[in-house]
């Protein structure tokens, strides 16, 4: 059975995920800051995915983001959202020469204002069929985003005013 | 996924949902602990707290107000004695209400870095708070000891 390491560099804020044939990779961290795993492969080409997943474009997100916004008080105790908003379409064949194929991902820092690039260099000893590597801004969380903070400047507008109407009532 | 498909799948979702929250509830506990710390010494040291929030206020405002009105030494010299009267009254005052007050201004102050900054949650802006909020109550100790000694 062949395996293939995997090792990705440059990694935005650990939340780049890889799939090998459709299958996650579990990454560690190694003591210069890389991310490294090693996948074993059934077949002789390696269906290579980088994807990102974003807690925005979820199927509950409105919900969510207002339950989240009122446990954290007015959302002061939470992390907010990655507003960036960048989305990976990486995909790549891979088919290592020997048993063991290296892989090696470089990732680029997205630029401020940029809305389309390059994801990621690729470098490897293996024969590396490029299909698509692209980042972009994801226009769906960043409208996703938008609507949720105008809805939680609503409801902290409506609750100060309900805080307020409450007060002169009481005294 | 990964080809402008970026919809979630339903675990991965709850997933992020229950890191979310998980990051919530440790920020609260942080707060209730620091909180709690604060009151604590607020209790013991409530007397020095006052003297030295009054003492730090008025010689920050004196310095400012010198720098900018050294030209003038009469009034200068009048915001001396203004400072001198402050500190007695602040000395007599000696509520532990006020102490609360001051801690709970500097716990805000100490606090907003983590509203403005912590974006994602980094583990870094928490211990520089942490430290902070630990030299602040070490110098107030230390100099609540040195001068309960020499009075």
């Amino acid at each position: 059975m062949k395996k293939l390491k995997i090792k990705l560099t440059g990694a935005y804020d650990k939340v780049v995920r890889v799939r090998v044939n459709g299958d996650e990779v579990r990454f560690k961290r190694n003591n210069f800051g890389s991310l490294e795993a090693e996948a074993d492969l059934q077949n002789d080409i390696a269906q290579i995915e980088v994807y990102k997943y974003n807690e925005i474009m979820g199927a509950y997100w409105l919900l969510a983001g207002i339950f989240f916004f009122i446990i954290s008080v007015f959302g002061i105790l939470s992390p907010c959202y990655d507003r960036r908003c960048i989305a990976y379409d990486c995909k790549f064949a891979v088919k290592p020469k020997d048993d063991i194929g290296n892989v090696m991902l470089s990732f680029y820092t997205p630029k401020k204002h940029e809305t389309d690039g390059c994801a990621c260099d690729i470098t490897s000893d293996c024969e590396v069929d490029v299909h698509s590597n692209r980042m972009y801004v994801d226009p769906v969380a960043r409208r996703r985003i938008k609507i949720a903070t105008a809805v939680k400047l609503f409801i902290f507008a409506a609750s100060v005013a309900a805080t307020v109407i409450v007060l002169v009532n009481i005294f | 996924m990964g080809n402008g498909d970026n919809h979630l799948p339903i675990k991965a979702e709850f997933g992020l949902y229950s890191a979310r929250f998980g990051k919530i509830l440790f920020n609260l506990a942080a707060v209730f602990c620091v909180l709690s710390i604060m009151s604590v010494l607020a209790y013991f040291v409530a007397p020095v707290l006052i003297l030295m929030a009054f003492f730090f206020t008025i010689s920050a405002v004196i310095l400012t107000l010198g720098l900018i009105l050294i030209p003038f030494p009469d009034l200068f010299s009048r915001l001396g004695e203004f400072s001198e009267n402050s500190i007695d009254i602040a000395s007599k005052v000696g509520s532990l209400w006020l102490a609360f007050a001051t801690v709970a201004l500097v716990t805000a102050v100490l606090f907003l870095p983590i509203a403005i900054a912590d974006r994602r949650s980094r583990l870094s802006v928490r211990i520089f708070v942490a430290v902070v909020i630990l030299l602040y109550c070490i110098i107030v100790l230390v100099i609540g000891g040195v001068l309960g000694v020499s009075s």
